[in-house]
């Protein structure tokens, strides 16, 4: 079975139907994953007019499931996927993978589409700007029923509603094949995977790396022979975190003193010329696991409150960022700088700027070039007018010129984003949306 | 008639040498004679008095070669002709520099006829790949490396897996002990969990460097934490907590940052201040080091007239013939390298 033999997210139709359906009841009636009492209590809810409490329980019982659903592919596959080696089998789904992450993932597996992502993301901030807000005297502080209804809706129709979240079984099969199977140079599932969408190749080389660090006997010497054959074909068309992935992974089996498997990845970096993506250190973990934490204090509740803390300590870490590590740190630093529709963490902005302060405009370039496109946060940022006009204006801060592309819509978004000009910003926003859609 | 000989290994170490290089792709007149001048050199360095055993890579390209090596930084400190006179030159400028991190480097440009040469580290945790594995990873590219493995024996083990050994002893040539080495090292982890043999990499990798550098000394393992109550080894010094070698590498592992690292050197020292001492040193079956300066005393004045061989002999002997449950095996070191391994027997029922 191929990778690409995912089923694209096929919408049900009583759950379609409930896009015109403006009435709590129904919404909720659909929702089978809750039990009979949630779904009671919830209604109830909405009936005395509490919105963000009943749109929060059903937007933390649908990210719980969400994550639970992922899970059921094995935590340690999950690590892979997301490129977080602090992620293991015992991780719990829950605690360790991030909103954003989740919404991501679901989406990339086929389990939903690209409006049902944007709309999950966008529940994301409003029910964590509402459930943040602690003035009581502000009269505009309250969640509106179109917006707690868009929220649930979104919920019901994207993981409540449905039976079971079907998140392409056709991955783990290709996973276990790579580790049972030595395929040949001219495999027909290498070849397919030479023209596959860039997020199936990716994940290829997080299953062939983990194979390396983890496996054991005929394990190993199938996933290293496949390792072998397919990462030096990917590699021209492999961007720079997922080469500094695979540097970062000789490191690590150096580290452990893992000789046979450090010899095939050598092989492999000879046949590429790609030690110039082998860390000197094992550094990059730790900041991984800080721009983590940063972003989890971001998405999650009362943000502008929690995110100053972890900011500071990512910015204490240095300013010799690892390379494996910098793509998780720009992501993590440009969503405090940019915030969200409701405002910045005023306190965070200080450790943001400092870090962001060091870089050159070569660190610049290859951050928008290579990672910008695949940085769903901040693309999704980007779709928000607000959020637009501040990134506008923190590159202009920063002196960022723009670097040049090969693809229309970045080259369309980098062009208004270094302008200068904040009127530019319905161009990012369009541009951002193309990014995020493709 | 009285009769003059001089025995000269020169002959013999060159012919290895020659076919060592054939083997490894690279037959080259000036490398035979950099690598010999080496070996003459190596068996026995010191510089105002302080004695040295540096290692030492030999490459066509020590930047390619350390691009394999995370953490590589090289210092280039000289050049020299590929004469006789190059490995003297090459030692006296770079053998001080070097230790635990630091080696020396030479390259061959010009066909083998310059040299340049210098020092090189690279990331070396407990856990890491050593040099001699790293050596392994390209057998495409030429690197020799030259080692002193025991105070007697040279070693060269080239990137295609050929290796030569070069005893400075009159003894049989036999490699137990390497054997030996694990047998023991089984003993003092077999009270713990090592699902991965993490720690039983580190131990015999720790126990391989320390005793090559070693003058003699005998390890014993014990089969518990506890010092056993035994009359002919009650002279010694108990470590009340003892050198946890285990509980800091199970710390590094988890953390893996500077200050169990840190624990796990400072531990290192000991031990290698402990091989300095008299006396035997003495494990527990958890990986700690619970005495040093431990002596044997013979229960009988006749158990020790049996033995021949000086006052370690005697001990190693002695220890070897205990019926205990306490003990578990001992590990003989000689001056000149040689390895024994004895199981020590368990008390009759």
């Amino acid at each position: 079975m191929s990778p690409n033999e995912v089923l694209p997210w096929q919408p049900i139709d009583n759950l379609v139907a409930l896009d015109n359906v403006m009435q709590p009841a129904l919404i909720i009636g659909k929702a089978v994953n809750l039990r009979p009492k949630e779904r009671k209590q919830i209604i109830s809810n909405f009936d005395m007019q509490n919105y963000e409490m009943a749109s929060s329980y059903v937007w933390t019982k649908s990210m719980a499931l969400l994550k639970m659903n992922l899970s059921s592919m094995g935590m340690d596959f999950i690590g892979e996927l997301l490129q977080r080696p602090d992620i293991d089998a015992d991780s719990d789904p829950v605690q360790a993978v991030s909103h954003s992450e989740a919404i991501d993932l679901a989406y990339e597996l086929g389990a939903i589409n690209k409006t049902q992502r944007m709309r999950l993301l966008v529940s994301s901030e409003v029910v964590s700007h509402f459930a943040s807000s602690f003035d009581a005297n502000d009269d505009g502080s309250d969640m509106m029923l179109e917006e707690a209804l868009s929220c649930v809706k979104v919920c019901v129709q994207s993981v409540l509603g449905l039976e079971k979240v079907e998140a392409a079984q056709s991955f783990v099969v290709f996973r276990e094949k790579l580790s049972t199977v030595t395929l040949s140079d001219n495999a027909p599932e290498i070849v397919q995977l030479l023209s596959s969408p860039y997020f199936f190749m990716k994940t290829t080389v997080s299953i062939l790396l983990n194979l390396l660090k983890t496996s054991k006997g005929a394990a190993l010497e199938n996933g290293g022979r496949n390792t072998a054959v397919i990462v030096p074909k990917l590699w021209p068309q492999l961007k720079g975190p997922e080469k500094w992935q695979v540097g970062q992974a000789y490191s690590e089996l150096f580290n452990d003193g893992k000789s046979a498997a450090i010899k095939i990845l050598h092989g492999v970096l000879v046949s590429t010329a790609g030690f110039d993506y082998v860390p000197e250190s094992l550094r990059s973990n730790s900041f991984t696991k800080a721009a983590h934490a940063v972003l989890a204090a971001h998405q999650g509740m009362n943000n502008f409150y929690n995110e100053p803390k972890p900011m500071k300590e990512l910015a204490a870490m240095g300013s010799s960022i690892p390379g494996p590590a910098f793509g998780n740190v720009m992501t993590a630093t440009l969503a405090v700088k940019l915030g969200n529709r409701y405002g910045v963490s005023w306190e965070a902005q200080p450790p943001a700027d400092e870090i962001l302060k060091t870089l050159t405009q070569e660190r610049w370039a290859y951050y928008l070039t290579q990672q910008l496109p695949q940085d769903s946060v901040v693309l999704s940022k980007l779709t928000s007018e607000e959020c637009a006009k501040r990134w506008v204006a923190l590159l202009l801060s920063y002196g960022v010129e723009a670097p040049a592309s090969d693809s229309r819509p970045l080259g369309a978004l980098l062009a208004a984003s270094t302008s200068g000009n904040p009127a530019k910003a319905g161009t990012i926003v369009t541009n951002a949306k193309t990014l995020l859609n493709s | 008639m009285a009769k003059q000989a001089t025995v000269s290994l020169r002959v013999s170490t060159r012919g290895e040498i020659t076919e060592f290089l054939e083997q490894e792709g690279k037959a080259c007149a000036y490398s035979n004679q950099v690598i010999s001048g080496l070996i003459g050199k190596l068996w026995n360095y010191r510089e105002e008095g302080v004695e040295y055993n540096p290692s030492i890579v030999i490459s066509d390209d020590i930047t390619t070669f350390g691009r394999a090596l995370p953490g590589f930084s090289r210092i280039q400190l000289g050049c020299c002709d590929a004469t006789e006179d190059a490995a003297k030159r090459i030692l006296k400028d770079c053998a001080p520099l070097t230790g635990e991190s630091s080696l020396i480097f030479i390259e061959r440009k010009d066909e083998g006829k310059q040299l340049p040469y210098g020092i090189f580290s690279f990331l070396r945790t407990p856990t890491a790949i050593g040099i001699e594995e790293a050596l392994l990873l390209d057998e495409r590219q030429f690197a020799v490396l030259v080692k002193k493995s025991s105070p007697t024996t040279l070693q060269l083990l080239g990137s295609r897996k050929n290796s030569v050994s070069i005893l400075m002893s009159t003894l049989r040539e036999s490699d137990n002990s390497d054997k030996d080495i694990e047998k023991f090292i089984a003993d003092v982890v077999s009270g713990i969990d090592d699902p991965d043999g993490k720690f039983k990499k580190y131990l015999k990798r720790l126990f391989e460097r320390e005793l090559s550098a070693c003058h003699g000394t005998i390890l014993v393992c014990a089969t518990s934490d506890m010092y056993p109550d035994l009359d002919c080894i009650s002279d010694r010094i108990s470590l009340e907590e003892g050198i946890d070698f285990f509980g800091n590498f199970e710390d590094f592992l988890k953390e893996n940052s500077a200050e169990p690292l840190l624990k796990l050197q400072r531990a290192e020292d000991i031990f290698r201040g402990f091989l300095a001492c008299d006396g035997m040193i003495l494990f527990s079956n958890t990986g700690k080091i619970i005495a040093y300066r431990v002596f044997f005393r013979a229960a009988k004045a006749e158990d020790e007239k049996a033995v021949v061989g000086g006052a370690r002999r005697r001990a190693f002997s002695g220890i070897g013939a205990l019926k205990t449950n306490d003990l578990k095996s001992t590990l003989f070191r000689s001056q000149d390298g040689t390895t024994e391994y004895v199981e020590i027997a368990n008390e009759p029922q």
